[in-house]
């Protein structure tokens, strides 16, 4: 077992990463794994498996949060998990075919990318408050403020391919693919931002399991730091998860792409 | 009954079961990995990761008979695909961990045999002097 200090620093890492990721609707491996590798010198194998469990930690806290709130697009939800749990097979058994530094530049790659689609649309408003508007089988309703927002969904290949991205990449990173989903469940398929984060959570437990065990059975997993991670990320998620409903959606959109480029930054420098 | 969700918030009782589910798996594994970590017991540690680890796949069962109780076809066979993924995760999780196992027991009986699949990523990613030595 490492020492008590270290113990409750990782508690700490978890409890910051899971507020974010839940705040977010990210999960928070995204935060989690650089801050393991680049901070605390934790090799990046592991810290990938540590992400990948602390994630569903998060996803399966901030998910109970917003089922009560109905901010889970089930339908969808279940729709996506189609392409994200291959993803995420695919990732997991992937991940022993690149070597760390190749991990490193998927991941500074990815963050970039993300950051910069959502920077770029983040003005843009996807409810409608037509009460006849027909949502279709997979759109939905969001009551905020005492109103009712209708929205469809656009683009439903676009948010095929991002979900199978998204699992790819969950399983190679040990992140839960919502900074993938959330940004063009959004920005492409017309979600509103706050159902967009809420069914990313709700699916993401399923897309990080889906590689988590594979990360485990190959040995992968340190009991005592995961277990540090996921104990200060259970409690953080759950107040994250509160806490997004207290934000307005275009401050969300900004904190989301201003954390993707500066955590994409700072992985491109530690790749150099 | 079918609810109207342009007329009230309350959430289905679909995502009621679905809350129940994720809550007691959450709150188990957490109990579970707090004990493991304040007795420094790595069983209890390991307990709570599994429990972690199932909950997810317990999510998909309500959502499958959730499916199944509203005869909603579509979705009924989508949540059966992603179980089914899950399934196969397992699988591979099983095969890995058996090669795992036999590698090690080689290892331990001084048999020249060839490395399991991760022992050789290990090497790959060794700085040179290290791997020489």
């Amino acid at each position: 077992m490492p020492e008590p200090t270290a113990l409750l620093l990782f508690t700490g890492v978890g409890a910051l990463t899971g507020l974010l990721g839940s705040l977010l609707g990210i999960g928070g491996g995204v935060l989690l794994v650089p801050l393991l590798t680049l901070a605390l010198g934790v090799p990046i194998r592991v810290a990938v498996a540590a992400s990948l469990i602390s994630v569903i930690a998060t996803a399966s806290a901030s998910a109970t949060v917003n089922l009560g709130r109905g901010l889970v697009n089930v339908r969808l939800g279940l729709a996506l998990e189609l392409a994200t749990s291959v993803g995420g097979l695919a990732g997991g058994v992937a991940a022993s075919l690149l070597t760390a530094r190749h991990l490193f530049q998927l991941f500074a790659a990815t963050l970039t990318a993300m950051g910069v689609l959502v920077l770029l649309r983040s003005g843009r408003r996807n409810v409608s408050a037509d009460p006849a508007l027909d949502v279709g089988r997979l759109g939905g309703w969001l009551h905020e403020a005492g109103r009712v927002y209708g929205y469809r969904v656009r683009r439903l290949p676009a948010a095929f391919a991002a979900s199978l991205a998204a699992g790819a990449v969950s399983g190679l990173l040990g992140i839960g693919g919502g900074i993938i989903k959330v940004p063009v469940l959004n920005t492409f398929c017309g979600v509103p931002i706050r159902v967009a984060a809420g069914t990313s959570t709700f699916m993401i437990g399923v897309t990080a399991a889906t590689s988590a065990v594979i990360y485990w059975a190959r040995g992968d997993v340190a009991l005592p730091l995961t277990a540090a991670v996921a104990l200060g990320s259970l409690p953080a998620s759950l107040l994250g998860a509160r806490l997004s409903d207290r934000l307005p959606a275009p401050l969300l959109k900004r904190l989301l792409a201003a954390l993707l480029l500066a955590v994409g930054a700072r992985m491109w420098i530690g790749t150099l | 009954v079918t609810r109207d969700p342009r007329a009230t918030p309350e959430p289905s009782l679909l995502d009621r079961a679905l809350e129940v589910t994720l809550t007691t798996g959450v709150a188990l594994s957490f109990l579970l990995l707090l004990a493991g970590l304040v007795a420094q017991q790595t069983a209890l540690l390991g307990w709570g990761m599994l429990v972690l680890l199932a909950t997810p796949l317990f999510r998909v069962v309500i959502v499958t008979f959730g499916m199944l109780r509203r005869r909603d076809w579509l979705f009924f066979f989508l949540s059966l695909w992603v179980l089914a993924v899950l399934a196969s995760s397992l699988l591979v999780a099983a095969r890995l961990s058996r090669s795992r196992a036999a590698g090690a027991s080689a290892d331990a009986l001084g048999r020249d045999q060839p490395p399991p699949k991760g022992a050789r990523l290990q090497e790959r990613e060794r700085p040179g002097p290290e791997r020489r030595a």
